[in-house]
Formats: structure tokens, C-alpha cells, sequence
């Protein structure tokens, strides 16, 4: 019994989605759903060509095997879910495979400058955890690159009238409307806990607004703000993750959190040495002689370590991510081995990334972008000098739990209401927010390609979706929704008020440091389980201290400082999410690493961690759960759907263990079926 | 994991003198106020005002508001953090302090000046946003379903493209434009460069007229001053100048010849 | 807009009036207005070989068929429209040159200053000797005798109408050459930096070149010898009469402004 119409409400209004985040994977939404003629409100923290896509370097995956080396997606698929350790679930996987060379294709005709060949095809360079060249790339910007194509497409569609179902103008209605410079506070739930739309707040004016939607769908990115000083933009700090997680959405494998073996250290961020440095060639070395005082140009080759080569002969310098960082760990941690540094006379945490064997012309025109990050940013000249790098924080390959529904194939069904929804009905979830396409590690440049990847499954599937809900939002008594915003409202002052002038009041800024401190520390490359009871015994200390916050700023407008608040309050809740699961999970498994528990456990631990709010301060992880989609009551269990690649150890040191599909040597598991040709 | 000595101090002081307003229609609120914070190894203007928001004191030892700015990547790519650092036009995060004030000179920070207040740092950049509508700034693609490749191009052409899709929307061209203002409407050296950009693409050309017209209107082409401010502070080394000469030709020839062409 | 009202886009359609006339003001000043500058210049120069030739040639405009349609037509009217519009753009820009002190930015501060001092500096010019010729104050073989006393005067032995031509001249020179360059920037003939860059320097020279031919003549008139005399001595020959012998003819006043009959 669906509503009569999609495009208007009973009451006449028009019918709209919410998309909250303008990153990748909001912006293909929003274009999915605009072309399924389903108008859009799009509410970004900021101007939707400022969101941390831009900050994706390197490339984006798709098998469009150009280079005659016989990649197909079905060799995409398994060295994804090879890379990713088997924890994610495999039809996704493939549909997102599957679905690469579109993407890329259809990007290209949006006027993205990919670099060509000299025949004037799209060029494709190597990246990390394949032997294949996959990844197609604008220089060394190519996420700014998406999203400003992407961006543009929005732009087309925020000057598109809505049309009625007989194909005439709604005056005044505009496909997409952009509320940017706003804060997802929280989803609005009816009586029946189904998502109608969101509260947020304009943070030029402060002003505190709810909005209807038949749906919400969050693309609001990752959370490494959660560890201080990451590679990640200031606004990732998984605020709006945290806040509908706290409103029932379950969250999934959140202590998967990559660590990117490259980033330059620095004061206030870390930033990112893209994988594409290596995949062009870049070699990461240490002295062999760990006091060798020498100009790196003057060591010779043969004093050198080549630390990733000798490790992995198989896929050298570009082992998946994971791996990489915990080698650079372990060469400067445990052995002490980073570069000498006269100055402070002793081994800094740091590491050769070496790209000056490389000719300058070839360089400037693949890589340019990063090498003057790091020409700007560390002031040496990476043309003629090696950098000098460290892993950091730069992923969450965890976040919302969402649903897929696999067709015949074992792909993703197209345009079932499933595929993206969180257990919250009417809430959706893409791109960083979500923890769907990565499982334990995720191979570099499949990032770009998942978030719009997801876009592309989401806008027919929410499209869908409100198809089938029997009552528009629009229809909805106003005051469900006064009662959501009021809420918020009340919360926003007691921020301004709390501790206003009380002896010992916290300020927010230093208690984030201390915990950014604290989980960069404790929760990153290595995890011990002793460590990480402190850790949760600081973060109960935490939470208290929170309480004892005074806003520095008790201004009504752009206040920040209220806003910090906020997201701080939301920050130790995923905090606790991450550290706990990191606790329970007594295996290693991709960026997992527990040098306790050295090895991959499938037989107790190829499974999702999935997590529930219970109230302040407490985690409950569950097995399973049952949620109602479109009507539809899932039933939902940890279980890793692995019927298209069969799980097996995880090496690098050989080439191509990757893939059974490329050596042949492996064979090919049961579920999979032959690749379809391109 | 990390080097948890980067931030630490060495007793070095950087000094900020920062211009101030708390709302637009709050003029008498317009005031300097100056802040010393702890050096930190390779320390840029956001590490500095990240410092002032956990200190938020001034020289004179008044406790005040932590001072509001913009800001989002940090490494020079998405253009939130634009402002005016030592009365030039630049992003804040790659304004390093080793390089503005290496003996602990007075730092000046201010908003830029040729976009609506919102408070302290922020100011209102939709304006830009606006006129990359008016221009016509994207391929009009039939659809995001699958449509096979695009259209193909030499190395060489991708090579002279890639520069002029790196605009990152911050300001600068048009904060250091003598003749972007609020008398005049126009669109401001980025938008001509887009226009440029999107009219040398294969698909973008189609529509190469329609993209022109907008910029032989009211604030269009004919309103650059030829000062060429744009290109010296675009931090991204965009030929903003190139683009300029080129749509001006394609426009005059628009002009000259278009209506013979009917 | 489709493409198809695009084609239809009239040469004079009313979004199109702010380009058509920038486009007009940029073209104004290169012709007649410029043009018409270089040719005043190259007359004025006659001056040097003494009045005969200069009044033959000041005769010689004089009696060009329809005078007046081209003195409002071809030049007057342009010349108010360029003053007059240039006006507007000086008054629209937000000058930055003591933040931004680039050469270029320098040129474009300088272009709407140099175009203000050339709209009084021409102002002052048409008022003091065309103005007159058209209401019969001063006939065309007066002008010689009075350029020289006028040009000469001297306040505190200082020839400060004659310096006042000098920097006129000086303006609209520079006003004219920048001006070039600018118009085959806008015009789109110098696209790449590199012809910008080349069109600069050929201005550049030119702009010196049509500089000294009329400041030559500004400093004749006001010291009795032109700049190649002074360095190469005077030299005889031709019977005209000369400024010199206007000079010693009339009493010298001591500190007078523009002489008025």
C-alpha cells in the first residue's frame, strides 16, 4: 500500500530524500536519486567541494585490463577480499567490481583529466596489494579531481525544476536544495522508530532546524579525528556516525582502523605520502647502518635496506597497507632502525620513501600533486631528496552496519531496498560512514571507488524505498518533529550553559588531545589487551571529564566552540566502540594486529563485530539481530558471507598469492562463477 | 605510535595579531587582538590558532572567545582556510611560520575582504559559488548509466587540462581582483578559467556558445582589469591569465563573427 | 538558454551591453581616440621648423570638408565616451597596488590614474585652444604665438604650463601605449604570456617614441630650443618665424597663466 504519489505529499508538499554529506559517495547519491526524480535536500558541515574526498591522492580502482595483463573484475574482487582478510562480505565486493570500469567510464565522460596513453585511453598505474595496473588517476589529486566532477553534476541538477508526475514544473522547487555549513545533530524517528528526517544546525546563525525526509541517507565520512592527528580533514570526526548510532544504528567492525605506512609528521595533521608514490616506483629504505650519519644521497645501494623489498619479495613497496605499516612499526619501534638524526643523536620514527632514482618530467606529470604537499609542507625538495615518512591513522574501514541483498549471481541485487539500509528504517548509510566493501584492510584506491560505487547502489535503493512506505514523511504531524528538534535545541544550550564559570571546568580542546594522544598511541598498529583495558578505563575517566566541560565560547554565532563540544561528546562514544572491539577480538586479522594472538582465527573470528548503544558508556556487542526494511522483517547474523572467494592464509611474500585467478595455482572456489567478459 | 614529541614546546612564542568582528551587523565589535602561543616544530597559522582555541588568552592576559575560522584538509587542497597573512591572500595551513616570521615577527591575520563577514575568520564564499551556475561549470552529461568511454584525448591535452581542473574555489584570485567588488558583478578569474576548461573538453565544447555568452554579459570577460594579481597568488599556479586571453579571443570572435555564422 | 536562442543572440542584445561597451571604450581608445592623438602629436611637431609650416598644416585641417561632422563625429564624441565610461571603471576598482606590487598590477593602477590626469589634462587643452578657435576668441594663426607665450610662462622661473604639457602628454602617452597592450589582450591577439610579454616591450618602445615627438614640441614651446637643438646646437636655415623671435618680439610678462586677448 504505497503512497499515491512520489513526487507530492498528501498535504501537496514535495516529496524529498535527505542526503546528509557532500563527499563522493553523498554527491552520487544525490545524482542517483535526482535521476530517479527524487528531489533532494543535501545538508553538508561544509561547502560540499571542500569534504575530505578531495584529500584521496592516488587513484581509483577498475579492471579495465588496458595494459593486455589479462585483470579482470573477478581478479578485483578476490585481491579486495584478499586484501581486506576475508571479513568483508563478498557480493558487495563483486558488485563493486563489476561495476569499476563503468564508474571510471563514467567519470571520463563527466571531464575528469585522467592521465592518458599515448593512443589517448584512460592510463592505469599499480597500487598496492595487486600485481595488475588498475588504478586510473588525474596526477596525484584524483579525489579533489571525482569530487569536483561530481560536484559539477549536482550543481546542473540545484538549477533543475521538479517535475510533476505529468511532466510540469513545481515553480519555486528545485531538484537538489544545499544546506551547506550545516551539522547533522540527529535523524527525527516517528512512532514506529522509522527515520523521517534529520535536526541540524546552520552554523553561520546557530539556528536549529529539523528536516523532513522520506528517507536519510548519511554520507558523512570517516572518524580519525578520533585519534588526534591523522591524514584525515579536521571535519572527520564521525560525529554523525557516533549520534545515530547512539539512536539505535548498530555500528560494524569499528576497530578496523588503517594505518597508511606514508604521512608526513607534522603539528597540527598528518599528511598523507599517497600509495601511488610507490606505485610509481617509490622505494622505502632504511641505513643499514642504524647510526649512519651520511646524506641519504651518499649511501650507497648496497647500505641500504630496502625494508619492504626484502620482506615481501612478491609485491615489494606495495604490500597492502597494513602490512607496510607494521614493517615501518617494526624497523623503528622494535629495532630501532629509523633514519639517524644528528641533530637529536638518536633514531627518529621515521623512514626513506625514495622516488629521486625517478626522472623529474616523468614525476611532475604523475605525481605532482604530493610532491608539493611535501615540498610545501616538510620544505625539502622530494625531486632530488628521499622523504622522510610515517605510518598514520587515515581509514575507517569500520562504520554504520548496512544490509545488501545478493541476487542470483551472488552479486548486489540493483534496486532492492536492502542494499545500503541501516537497521533503522529509513536509514541509509554510504562511503567511509559505512563499513561495507573493505573488511579487515582496504587495498588502496578502492576507497574513491566504493564511495561511489555506494552512491550508485543507494539512490535506487532509497529511491525504492519510498516507493514503498505507505505515509510520506511530508504527512507526518509537525509535531513528531518539533519534539526532535526541540531536543536538540535543549542539548545545544546546556552545552553553552554547563560549567560556566565552575572551578576545574575542562577545556574541550586539550581533553580531545588527550584523547587523540591516547587511542593514536594504544589503538592503532599494535593493540595488547592489557593496554587496552587502560585505554577503556581512560575513556570512562573521559567521559566524566566531558561533563565537567565549559564552552569556551558563549557566542550565537559560528560558535565553534559549542560545535567542538558536540563532536567531542559523539567522539568518545566511537572512541569506546573502537577500543572495545579491539578488546574483544583476540586474533590479528588485517589492520587487527594483536601480537598475542599473532594469527588469523576464522574458526571463532570471521565474523562482523556488530554494536550497540546500550546508554553512556557502555558497548553491547551482538550476534545477531532482526530489523524491518520496507516492510520486510531481516534477520541479520555476524556471519561473512565468503561464497565467492574461499578464505585462505594471507601472504605477500609470493607474487601473485593475491588472486587464485591470476596465477591459476589456487583453485577457483565453488560459489564463484566464471567471469563474465568486459 | 606517533612522535608524541612534535608537541612539545621549545619556549619559542609565535605571535599572532588576528582582525576580529563578531557578526557582520556588529561593526563595533571590529577589534585586533593579538595572542602568543608555544612554537611547535614545523608549525603552520592553523597549528598556531589551534593553540589559541586551547589558551584562549591574549597578550594582555584577557580571556576571550577562541577566534573562529575555516578550515578543512590542511594540506592545501580544499581551500577552506583562506585569509589575508600579512596582507596577502593565501590558505592559513601552508603558511608556515618558519617562513612568515622566522624571528618571531608579529603575525597579521585577517578575513578576506571582498566576501560578506560571517565572524572573526569566516567569511561567505557563495558568491563563487553562485557565478560556477551562471558560467555553466560542468559537461552536460545524458546520464550516469553505463555509456561506454569518453571521448578520447592526447597525453598532451590532458596535460594542459589537469592544471586548470585544479581550482579549489578558495578566493584568492578574486580577494587580490581589483575589480571583483561589490560595484561591479564580475565573475573572477576562476570562472574564466573554468569556462576555459570545460570548453576544451571534446563533450564540454558542444557547448562551448552557450558557456561563452554567460561571460559576454553583465560582469563577464570584459571586466578583467589586466592586473593580473590572479595568477600571482593562486596557490595552485593555475594559468589563470592564459584563460582569461582565451576566452577574451573566443568571445571577441563570438562577438565579430558569431551572428555572420547564424 | 538552448542553442538554438543562442544563434539568434543579437549583436546589440541587452545582456550583451556591458561587453559591447567595454569592448566599445577599448576600441574608442586605440581609434580615433588614440590615433587621432599620434596624428595631433605629429602635426604639433611642425611647430619645430617655425610657424609657417605649422600654420600651413593647422591651415590645412581647417579647410577639410566637413570639419565640424569630424571634429564631434570622429573625435569629439568618441573621446567623451571613452573619457566618460573610463571614468566609471576608475571609480569601480578597489586598488591593492600596496599589497600586490606586481608590474602588471602597478600598469593597472596607473591606467586609471594616467586616463583621469589625460581627461583633465585634454580638458584643459580643448578649453584653452579649440574651445576659443570655436567661439572666435582666437583665430588659427594666433595659435603659434600663443602656444609660445602661454607655454613659456614662468612661475618662479619655473615654465609651469610647459611642465603641466610635459606630464599631460606624459599621462596620455602612457594611457595610450598600456592601452595597446591591453586592447590585444582583450581583443584575444596576444593570447600566450609569451606575445603578452612581447607586446609589452613593442608598446613600450613606442609608447617612449610618441612620448619624446610630443613632449620634443611641449619643451620647444616653452624654451625655444627643442631637445636635438640643445643637444646638437641650433642649427640655421629656414626663414620661419620661430618661437625665439615670437619671445623677443613681445615683453616677456612675469608671472602670468594662460594668456587671455
Amino acid at each position: 500500500m504505497a503512497a499515491k504519489s512520489t513526487i507530492r505529499s498528501e498535504g501537496g508538499k514535495v516529496r524529498r530524500v535527505i542526503v546528509v554529506g557532500g563527499g563522493l559517495a553523498g554527491l552520487m547519491t544525490v545524482i542517483k536519486l535526482c535521476e530517479a526524480k527524487v528531489p533532494v535536500d543535501l545538508i553538508s558541515l561544509v561547502p560540499v567541494k571542500r569534504s575530505h574526498s578531495v584529500c584521496a591522492q592516488g587513484g581509483i580502482n577498475a579492471s579495465v585490463n588496458t595494459k593486455g595483463e589479462g585483470d579482470s573484475p573477478q581478479i578485483h574482487l578476490e585481491e579486495t577480499a584478499y586484501g581486506g582478510d576475508f571479513l568483508a562480505n563478498q557480493p558487495p565486493v563483486k558488485g563493486m567490481a563489476e561495476a569499476a570500469p563503468g564508474i571510471v567510464f563514467m567519470l571520463d565522460r563527466m571531464g575528469v583529466p585522467f592521465n592518458r596513453t599515448p593512443e589517448g585511453l584512460l592510463d592505469f598505474r599499480r597500487f598496492g596489494g595487486t600485481l595488475f595496473h588498475r588504478t586510473a588517476f588525474a596526477g596525484a589529486t584524483t579525489g579533489q579531481q571525482l569530487l569536483y566532477a561530481l560536484d559539477e553534476q549536482v550543481r546542473r541538477y540545484e538549477i533543475a525544476d521538479v517535475v510533476d508526475e505529468h511532466g510540469v514544473s513545481i515553480p519555486g522547487e528545485k531538484m537538489v536544495r544545499k544546506f551547506e555549513f550545516w551539522d547533522f545533530l540527529q535523524t527525527v524517528l516517528d512512532d514506529n522508530g522509522t527515520c523521517v528526517g534529520c535536526v541540524a544546525q546552520d552554523l553561520k546563525t546557530m539556528q536549529i532546524k529539523y528536516f523532513q525526509g522520506d528517507a536519510v541517507v548519511l554520507a558523512t565520512g570517516g572518524c580519525g579525528i578520533i585519534f588526534g592527528r591523522s591524514t584525515m580533514s579536521v571535519i572527520c570526526t564521525g560525529t554523525a556516525a557516533s549520534s545515530v548510532y547512539q539512536q539505535g544504528a548498530v555500528y560494524a567492525n569499528g576497530e578496523f582502523i588503517q594505518v597508511h605506512p606514508t604521512a608526513i609528521p607534522g603539528a597540527d595533521k598528518l599528511r598523507l605520502i599517497s600509495e601511488s608514490a610507490r606505485g610509481e616506483g617509490g622505494r622505502v629504505w632504511v641505513p643499514k647502518d642504524a647510526k649512519d650519519q651520511r646524506n641519504p644521497k651518499e649511501i650507497p645501494e648496497k647500505e641500504r635496506d630496502y625494508i619492504l623489498e626484502r620482506m615481501y619479495p612478491g609485491y615489494g613497496n606495495l604490500v597492502p597497507r597494513d602490512i607496510a605499516s607494521r614493517a615501518i612499526f617494526k624497523t623503528c619501534f622494535h629495532e630501532k632502525r629509523g633514519v639517524f638524526n644528528p641533530k637529536t643523536g638518536r633514531n627518529e620514527n621515521e623512514v626513506y620513501l625514495d622516488l629521486t632514482h625517478k626522472d623529474e618530467k616523468f614525476l611532475r606529470s604523475k605525481l605532482a600533486g604530493i610532491l608539493e604537499i611535501y615540498e610545501k609542507f616538510a620544505g625539502t625538495d622530494p625531486y632530488h631528496n628521499p622523504m622522510k615518512v610515517f605510518p598514520a591513522v587515515h581509514y575507517s574501514m569500520g562504520g554504520l552496519w548496512v544490509d545488501f541483498e545478493k541476487d542470483a549471481r551472488g552479486s548486489l541485487k540493483t534496486g532492492s531496498p536492502r542494499n545500503h539500509a541501516t537497521n533503522i528504517p529509513g536509514l541509509y548509510a554510504v562511503g567511509e560512514a559505512e563499513y561495507q566493501y573493505h573488511g579487515a584492510n582496504r587495498l588502496g584506491a578502492n576507497s574513491l571507488l566504493s564511495c561511489i560505487y555506494a552512491g550508485m547502489v543507494a539512490g535506487p535503493s532509497v529511491a525504492s524505498y519510498q516507493k514503498s512506505i505507505a505515509k510520506s514523511a511530508f504527512d507526518l504531524p509537525k509535531s513528531t518533529f518539533e519534539k526532535a528538534e526541540k531536543r536538540c535545541q535543549e542539548d545545544y544550550e546546556r552545552i553553552l550553559k554547563q560549567n560556566q564559570g565552575a572551578s576545574g571546568a575542562e577545556n574541550p580542546y586539550k581533553l580531545h588531545q588527550e584523547l587523540g594522544d591516547m587511542m593514536l598511541r594504544d589503538v592503532t598498529i599494535e593493540r595488547d589487551n592489557a593496554t587496552l583495558e587502560g585505554v577503556l578505563t581512560k575513556i570512562s575517566e573521559l567521559d566524566e571529564r566531558v561533563k565537567k566541560v565549559a564552552c569556551p565560547d558563549g557566542s550565537q554565532r559560528a560558535n565553534q566552540g559549542a560545535q567542538f563540544v558536540r563532536h567531542l561528546e559523539n567522539m568518545l562514544v566511537l572512541a569506546r566502540v573502537i577500543a572495545q572491539g579491539a578488546k574483544n577480538r583476540d586474533e590479528s586479522r588485517g589492520a587487527h594486529y594483536k601480537p598475542a594472538f599473532p594469527k588469523r582465527n576464522d574458526a571463532d573470528w570471521m565474523r562482523t563485530t556488530l554494536a550497540k548503544h546500550e546508554q553512556k558508556g557502555a558497548v553491547k556487542y551482538v550476534r545477531e539481530f532482526d530489523y524491518t526494511c520496507a516492510g520486510q522483517s531481516v534477520h541479520v547474523t555476524d556471519a561473512v558471507d565468503a561464497s565467492l572467494v574461499a578464505p585462505r592464509e594471507r601472504k605477500y611474500e609470493q607474487a601473485g598469492a593475491a588472486s587464485a585467478a591470476a596465477t591459476g595455482k589456487i583453485q577457483q572456489p565453488a560459489a564463484s562463477e566464471q567471469q563474465k567478459s568486459v | 605510535m606517533a612522535n608524541s614529541d612534535t608537541t612539545k614546546g621549545t619556549g619559542r612564542l609565535v605571535h599572532l595579531r588576528v582582525k576580529r568582528q563578531d557578526s557582520p551587523d556588529l561593526p563595533e565589535t571590529r577589534r585586533w587582538e593579538e595572542f602568543k602561543v608555544p612554537y611547535l616544530p614545523q608549525m603552520n597559522i592553523i597549528s598556531a590558532l589551534q593553540q589559541v582555541q586551547k589558551e584562549p588568552r591574549t597578550v594582555d592576559g584577557k580571556d576571550v572567545a577562541p577566534v573562529v575560522w575555516e578550515s578543512s584538509c590542511l594540506e592545501e587542497v580544499c581551500g577552506a582556510c583562506t585569509m589575508v597573512i600579512n596582507g596577502r591572500v593565501r590558505q592559513a595551513c601552508s603558511a608556515l611560520v618558519d617562513q612568515i616570521a622566522p624571528n618571531g615577527e608579529v603575525i597579521q591575520v585577517e578575513p578576506m575582504t571582498k566576501f560578506p563577514l560571517v565572524r572573526d575568520l569566516i567569511v561567505d564564499r557563495e558568491r563563487m559559488f553562485q557565478d560556477m551556475k551562471k558560467v555553466k561549470a560542468w559537461i552536460d552529461i545524458d546520464g550516469t548509466h553505463e555509456l561506454g568511454p569518453g571521448p578520447r584525448e592526447s597525453p598532451e591535452a590532458q596535460q594542459e587540462r589537469y592544471p586548470l581542473s585544479r581550482c579549489m574555489t578558495c578566493g584568492c584570485c578574486v580577494e587580490a581582483c581589483p575589480q571583483y567588488n561589490d560595484s561591479t558583478q564580475f565573475v573572477g578569474p576562476f570562472a574564466l578559467n573554468l569556462v576555459r576548461l570545460f570548453n576544451m573538453h571534446p563533450s564540454g565544447a558542444l557547448h562551448k556558445n552557450a558557456r561563452l555568452e554567460t561571460v559576454m554579459g553583465e560582469g563577464g570577460v570584459q571586466d578583467c582589469g589586466k592586473s593580473q594579481n590572479c595568477v600571482e597568488v593562486c596557490p595552485k599556479e593555475i594559468p589563470l591569465v592564459d584563460s582569461i586571453a582565451q576566452v577574451s579571443r573566443d568571445a571577441t570572435k563570438r562577438l565579430l563573427f558569431g551572428w555572420l555564422l547564424k | 538558454m538552448s542553442e538554438a536562442a543562442l544563434a539568434d543572440q543579437s549583436l546589440f542584445a541587452q545582456n550583451r551591453r556591458a561587453f559591447l561597451l567595454r569592448k566599445l571604450h577599448s576600441l574608442t581608445g586605440v581609434a580615433p581616440v588614440g590615433a587621432f592623438m599620434v596624428f595631433h602629436l605629429w602635426t604639433n611637431a611642425k611647430a619645430l621648423q617655425g610657424q609657417e609650416p605649422f600654420d600651413k598644416a593647422v591651415a590645412e585641417i581647417t579647410h577639410t570638408p566637413y570639419l565640424a561632422i569630424a571634429e564631434w563625429g570622429l573625435i569629439l564624441l568618441p573621446l567623451l565616451f571613452h573619457a566618460g565610461y573610463g571614468v566609471k571603471l576608475a571609480l569601480d576598482a578597489k586598488y591593492n597596488v600596496s599589497k600586490y606590487k606586481t608590474t602588471r598590477n602597478w600598469a593597472f593602477t596607473l591606467q586609471r590614474v594616467t586616463g583621469l590626469l589625460a581627461f583633465a589634462f585634454i580638458a584643459f587643452h580643448l578649453y584653452e585652444y579649440w574651445g576659443k578657435k570655436l567661439t572666435g576668441k582666437l583665430a588659427p594663426e594666433q595659435f603659434y604665438p600663443a602656444l609660445c607665450q602661454n607655454m613659456s610662462a614662468t612661475v618662479k622661473g619655473i615654465p609651469v604650463v610647459g611642465l603641466l604639457y610635459v606630464l599631460g602628454i606624459a599621462a596620455s602617452v602612457f594611457h595610450f601605449a598600456n592601452g595597446l597592450w591591453g586592447f590585444c589582450f582583450s581583443w584575444g591577439v596576444t593570447v600566450s604570456r609569451r606575445s603578452q610579454q612581447m607586446a609589452a616591450a613593442v608598446f613600450g618602445v613606442l609608447g617612449v617614441a610618441i612620448f619624446l615627438l610630443g613632449a620634443n614640441t611641449a619643451i620647444y614651446f616653452a624654451t625655444g630650443s627643442s631637445v636635438q637643438d640643445m643637444i646638437f646646437g641650433k642649427k640655421g636655415g629656414s626663414d620661419a618665424r620661430t618661437c625665439v623671435d615670437i619671445l623677443q618680439q613681445t615683453q616677456k610678462p612675469a608671472s602670468v597663466g594662460p594668456v587671455i586677448d
